[in-house]
């Protein structure tokens, strides 16, 4: 636990962004779900597993005052997601595949920059760092291309007229979630 | 998230009223002879009398009672939560002390002027049973929404927030209320019996704080030792109390006979009953769930602790959806490539995420082992298994591998080749020969 806050304090297990661009990084996110059979409204906590992760619900009362950490990748095959108790599904299914954006965007270049150190990305960032700002919005990208894949989402879309609610519950996400990923599209 | 707001500390009664005697009534009202008199059989009637009679009773009876000077008229009487075969129950978010004892009192009043009925109407067998409890919101109890086919309740919040609570409290049968209370309450009611009206320890320390004065006085309550319930304190001995609803004189009598005769403890008075009460759960380290006193009481509010702890842990999520929230809307209205739009993923990146395809597809679901693991304790067949596994795994990979090297030469594979080409696939753990 202490090593852990060390190393959030100096900033060093930060996931840095690769800059690449949104649509390349949808795009991956997209291909990579197809490749693990994941498709839409699947449940990820079992992808997880299989790919040699934990998902830990916590409650962040004991860490008022700091940013908690949201993920903690040891390794490629062994990391752990942290959700909040009390939320719904379709919000942490969201969290989560934004915290495989970290592991599979971010972590490659920080396990060879940084051998042997654990790489932490925390539950919100400081508006002010550009850098964790974007390396935030690309695990979003990432996670948005994942879970909400275009061409199946155009074609739900346009199967029940633009209905939020049935597209929310067909890719397991929440309402407001599927509308912003109805904007993305340039379909509402 | 915009405009979520913490949910507010909040108890709710919940009164539970059995017909009792419906199943043997039920048979012997059933019957083809009963049917030749009527298109429904009796108890048919009796069920749907029973599920539109009794809330009326007991709305009537809440009104009906004398109102205290300061009663705020906005304030409701309990609620049908759901119906359970042969039972109701009922839900109200207490207001304060005032608003539980009218609901309390009035719920004493409709199983009287209800089993009167009963008795009027000549049904042999046929009885009221009630129990009652009280649970604290949004915790350690929790209140749901019960899926709604075609509803635009789907908007729910990541988080539940006060309007949940809100809506639960106007009309609860569209919820579900969860908790270790609502356990216990459910426990417990299935030891009350006809004519008494059984406690939650909880809500007998409540009540009893102020039982000596109107609606309350008058009402006995009645101690018949602890019972073990099953969930319940992990099994340990809860004690029994009861409001007595007893309608005939003469049995009413008889139980306190045999009660003095059997040497159980009369805990007739409300001060004795509070004492006890507050003892116990002290003793169990149960809280006491917080009412204000009366409708206008404005004294700052003793939150239990728990909830303390709640609200700052509501807070933090909160805090987190909001920033997650921000930051997914601001990525996905931003190009946000700033002049990066042809910059492709890292090979690197592209790698390693082949290489988790690769261990992900081969990956036994670690609940299978553990699965086997719990039906075959012989540790040689557990090793031997384990081994079988890794080998089929060392097959299934030399296959996918063999079968990716000899998809990429097929575009220029002649049609004579094809026809020539028998699969060789690998045996265990050799190396596939590429060449095919």
């Amino acid at each position: 636990m202490l090593e852990w806050s060390l190393f959030v304090a100096n900033g060093q297990s930060y996931p840095k962004p690769i800059n690449a661009a949104k649509h390349a990084i949808n795009d991956f996110a997209e291909r990579l779900a197809a490749q693990f059979s994941f498709a839409p409204g699947d449940p990820i906590e079992p992808l997880v597993r299989r790919l040699g992760g934990h998902v830990v619900v916590k409650n962040p009362v004991a860490f008022t005052g700091q940013k908690p950490e949201s993920i903690i990748v040891r390794s490629a095959s062994d990391f752990t997601i942290f959700v909040p108790g009390m939320t719904s599904i379709e919000r942490d299914r969201f969290t989560i595949a934004h915290e495989l954006g970290h592991l599979f965007l971010h972590f490659p270049a920080f396990s060879q920059a940084n051998p042997g150190v654990d790489m932490v990305a925390t539950r919100w960032v400081d508006e002010s760092d550009k850098d964790q700002q974007r390396a935030e919005w690309e695990a979003n990208w990432f996670a948005a291309g994942f879970i909400m894949p275009s061409s199946a989402f155009k074609a739900v879309y346009g199967e029940t007229g633009g209905d939020v609610r049935a597209l929310a519950v067909r890719f397991g996400v929440s309402q407001s979630a599927a509308e912003i990923r109805a904007k993305t599209f340039g379909l509402v | 998230m915009t405009g979520t707001a913490l949910p507010e500390y909040r108890v709710r009664l919940f009164l539970s009223v059995d017909l009792v005697g419906s199943t043997a009534f039920k048979a012997r009202m059933g019957d083809p002879l009963d049917a030749k008199s009527s298109p429904n059989p009796a108890w048919v009637q009796e069920m749907a009398r029973f599920y539109r009679g009794f809330p009326d009773e007991l709305e009537r009876a809440f009104q009906n009672l004398a109102k205290p000077n300061d009663w705020d008229v906005a304030v409701q009487p309990p609620k049908v939560w759901k119906t359970i075969g042969d039972e109701i129950i009922f839900c109200c978010r207490l207001d304060c002390f005032d608003h539980l004892a009218l609901c309390v009192r009035a719920f004493t009043i409709a199983l009287d002027k209800y089993g009167q009925k009963l008795d009027g109407l000549e049904r042999p067998g046929l009885d009221l049973k009630g129990y009652a409890w009280v649970a604290a919101f949004p915790y350690p109890n929790v209140t749901v929404r019960v899926f709604e086919q075609n509803s635009l309740a789907a908007t729910d919040p990541d988080l539940p927030d006060e309007k949940i609570e809100k809506q639960a409290d106007n009309n609860p049968s569209a919820f579900d209320f969860l908790g270790k209370d609502i356990d216990a309450g459910f426990r417990m009611g299935k030891n009350s019996s006809a004519s008494s009206l059984t406690l939650s320890i909880e809500l007998a320390a409540l009540l009893s704080t102020h039982g000596d004065r109107p609606p309350l006085d008058g009402v006995r309550f009645t101690y018949s030792g602890r019972q073990s319930f099953k969930g319940v304190m992990g099994g340990r001995p809860y004690p029994v109390i009861a409001i007595d609803v007893e309608r005939s004189p003469t049995r009413r009598k008889l139980r306190h006979f045999e009660r003095t005769l059997g040497g159980i403890d009369q805990l007739n008075h409300p001060i004795d009953v509070n004492a006890f009460a507050l003892a116990f759960m002290l003793e169990e380290q149960m809280t006491l769930p917080w009412l204000k006193s009366t409708c206008t009481d404005s004294i700052p509010p003793t939150l239990p602790y728990d909830y303390v702890v709640f609200s700052e842990t509501w807070n933090e999520i909160s805090k987190e959806i909001l920033e997650r929230e921000k930051s997914e809307l601001a990525a996905a209205t931003s190009d946000g490539d700033n002049g990066k739009s042809d910059v492709k993923i890292d090979d690197s990146i592209s790698r390693q995420a082949q290489e988790a395809v690769k261990r992900v597809s081969f990956a036994v679901d670690p609940t299978i082992i553990q699965r086997i693991a719990a039906l075959t304790p012989d540790s040689d067949t557990m090793k031997h298994i384990r081994e079988s596994i890794a080998e089929s795994r060392r097959v299934a990979e030399a296959l996918a591998e063999y079968y990716s090297v000899r998809q990429k030469p097929k575009a220029v594979e002649t049609k004579a080749e094809a026809d020539g080409r028998k699969p060789r696939p690998p045996s265990g753990t050799s190396e596939p020969d590429p060449s095919g």
